[in-house]
């Protein structure tokens, strides 16, 4: 089974963007409640692990060996790491940004089983998906300690310049961004350590260790990852720094993503 | 239709300057003697007296067309008389305008800071001294219930109480901005004056951990005390900020308190941890450059006016909701009202045409038990004609009116005959 023809995927993109509405619509009319929406969110996210699931099941594999397998279980890890966030931090702005970044993924899935192409051999190794299925954990973490960023680049900025006008209003107040922001960095930080730690075990059982520019992007992200983590030891260090630090490291993990998309020498495995 | 009136008789900030609005302001334990007295006026059947340190009002219901809620507006006249209270002071609105009146009180469009909800804990007040007193009974009771309504539905539909409009809750919400929910944060308020006490009390009620340090420590001493926070000497004020995650300062001293190096100290001593500092002390009691050191905020009381003003501009732009809200349920509780109102005229109806249905058919009993054919068309004749009687003489002298079309026509509508006739028709 792939997804091509697949109707649960289309569904849940369905789900997702009424989610993503929701989320919209609450954020706009900025009333206290809201409790609906994580619910009807928390619902999706259960059916789509109940889906991954029964696929994994019904593959008789792991379900994160093709691309579309991996755009939507990153939507799948993205839409459960910001709902733990948002019930963590008691905070639910970030998913106005987060969901429809997750509608985002699930479409990317469902549009490119088409060119579902068969599996390479040892992709459906469990180590393998090990390696890919944590590496789709490290990716939510990052886009949404990223999009904390933006928010709390957004907020300090209206704060500096005595902006007090909606996003100082709507946006969740500086500390908690803060705390979000350095908590799913660190998620993502180790989930990226064990992915790559994965990916090298698999890769010294197939071939040996060799070192490519997606292993060596990877591994400086691993690291700037970790300074960005440890940056606040730093005298006069700020957390607007952080913030502009996290969303470089990002976006430099998308370009390198991008490069692999169009270069496949990349990365060898 | 109603044979009451529903009057309000008041003065408030708008009508009256403060002086005069004073000499009318009447203490809780005032009230009751003064309902009972206004009770005693002729032809008023329920009264209710709020006064508030903005207003006070008397709602009166009285017979329609009497005097008494003249009465009313006099005895309020007199009780003014000696602080200056004029004829001009007084507004006086009735029925459906005094309806509204009350809406937009409870809805707090007609208070000194828009949309505050305190006047709906003033008006609930109100009402229950008066009814506690004898004074208000069912129809007020509907009326003020459905201007809490309303006000509940004010404040849910529309955004006309959001925003903090005070600069001491205007100073809270700035730091919860800043530092989150205050749950169990220290707080450090500079200053225990009456904005330090008010900032320490809206502190409190987030649930902060408060400290108070004061020039005097026995001022400091006493407003912990009160609160339930923390006292400390303006000498260990560094020590005190180093322990803070939010600083509200609102002294009135002529030099800042806390220098730019003070808080680089801290800092460096709370491992560049978010710093909040609140600083509506004037003139300012924090030094400007504060604000340059790595993870502090510092907002001052020209960007708390800057808040306060925005607040108050958005419920501005409120108004019109609100008052599509009150002139909706004004409606609604005027129509209420008349329903309620022919209640009793309706109810008269049905007890006469009951006894008369009984009167037959105890007459026409005996005929009944006897097995007579010709009871049953009997009885419902006599009934029919009984029924008819006093409606056919009054139709005979409303032929000889002006406007006896208008009213046959009305007739015709009451008891539905084009209706019954158009069904003969059908069935034949």
């Amino acid at each position: 089974m792939t997804y091509a023809g697949f109707l649960p995927p289309l569904v849940l993109v369905l789900l997702y963007a009424t989610a993503a509405v929701m989320y919209l619509h609450w954020f706009l009319r900025r009333d206290n409640g809201g409790a609906g929406r994580s619910i009807f969110l928390g619902a999706t996210v259960l059916l789509h692990l109940g889906w991954t699931v029964h696929a994994g099941v019904s593959l008789g594999r792991h379900p994160v060996a093709t691309v579309p397998e991996f755009a939507s279980f990153t939507a799948l890890c993205l839409a459960g790491i910001y709902l733990a966030s948002e019930i963590i931090h008691r905070n639910r702005h970030g998913g106005v940004f987060a969901i429809p970044a997750v509608t985002l993924l699930q479409l990317i899935a469902v549009l490119s089983a088409g060119s579902d192409p068969s599996l390479r051999p040892g992709l459906e190794q469990s180590r393998f998906g090990l390696h890919t299925g944590v590496l789709c954990g490290a990716w939510a973490s990052f886009v949404l300690s990223f999009i904390y960023a933006v928010m709390l680049i957004l907020f300090h900025r209206a704060l500096r310049r005595r902006q007090f006008g909606r996003i100082f209003e709507q946006l969740p107040p500086l500390a908690v961004l803060c705390r979000m922001m350095n908590r799913t960095a660190f998620v993502g930080f180790i989930l990226l350590g064990i992915g790559i730690g994965a990916g090298l075990v698999e890769m010294a059982s197939v071939r040996g260790i060799t070192l490519d520019v997606r292993l060596m992007s990877a591994g400086l992200g691993w690291l700037i990852y970790g300074f960005l983590l440890l940056s606040h030891l730093l005298p006069e260090w700020t957390e607007r720094r952080t913030a502009i630090f996290n969303t470089i490291a990002f976006v430099s993990l998308i370009l390198v993503a991008v490069g692999h998309a169009f270069c496949d020498s990349w990365h060898r495995w | 239709m109603s044979d009451s009136s529903i009057d309000v008789i008041g003065v408030n900030y708008t009508s009256a300057p403060l002086r005069v609005l004073e000499t009318v302001a009447f203490g809780r334990d005032a009230v009751v003697p003064i309902l009972s007295e206004l009770k005693q006026i002729p032809r008023v059947q329920e009264v209710v007296l709020l006064s508030t340190c903005n207003r006070t009002e008397i709602y009166c219901r009285a017979e329609r067309d009497s005097f008494a809620p003249f009465a009313i507006r006099r005895w309020l006249l007199d009780r003014g008389a000696a602080g200056g209270l004029e004829e001009r002071h007084v507004y006086h609105h009735m029925d459906q305008d005094a309806i509204r009146h009350l809406f937009a009180v409870v809805c707090g469009l007609d208070s000194m800071i828009l949309g505050e909800t305190e006047i709906v804990g003033q008006v609930q007040q109100a009402l229950n001294d008066a009814v506690d007193a004898g004074c208000a009974q069912s129809g007020f009771i509907s009326l003020f219930n459905a201007a809490f309504r309303t006000g509940h539905r004010a404040r849910a539909e529309t955004e006309i109480d959001r925003g903090t409009t005070s600069v001491a809750s205007a100073a809270v919400h700035m730091a919860r901005r800043v530092a989150g929910e205050l749950s169990d944060v220290p707080a450090l308020v500079i200053g225990a004056g009456d904005t330090g006490t008010l900032v320490t009390k809206y502190l409190k009620d987030q649930g902060a951990r408060v400290c108070v340090v004061n020039r005097t420590m026995e001022r400091a001493r006493g407003l912990a005390a009160c609160m339930g926070g923390r006292a400390a000497a303006l000498d260990g004020l560094e020590e005190e900020l180093a322990g803070a995650d939010v600083v509200i300062a609102c002294t009135s001293s002529p030099r800042p308190l806390v220098s730019n190096e003070m808080v680089e100290r801290v800092q460096k001593r709370r491992h560049g941890r978010i710093l909040c500092m609140v600083d509506i002390g004037v003139p300012r009691n924090v030094e400007p450059g504060a604000a340059d050191v790595s993870n502090v905020f510092c907002s001052t009381m020209s960007d708390i006016e800057e808040v306060v003003k925005r607040n108050l501009a958005k419920r501005e732009a409120q108004k019109p909701l609100v008052a599509a809200i009150i002139a909706q349920e004004t409606d609604r509780f005027q129509r209420a009202r008349r329903t309620l109102d022919v209640g009793p005229l309706i109810l008269r109806l049905r007890d006469s045409f009951e006894e008369l249905r009984k009167e037959e058919l105890a007459r026409f009993a005996h005929r009944i038990a006897q097995g007579d054919p010709q009871a049953a068309e009997d009885l419902t004749r006599s009934l029919t004609n009984k029924l008819l009687h006093f409606p056919t003489l009054a139709i005979r002298e409303l032929a000889q009116e002006r406007d006896a079309v208008e009213k046959a026509r009305w007739l015709e509508q009451l008891f539905g005959l084009d209706k019954n006739i158009s069904q003969r028709r059908e069935r034949k």
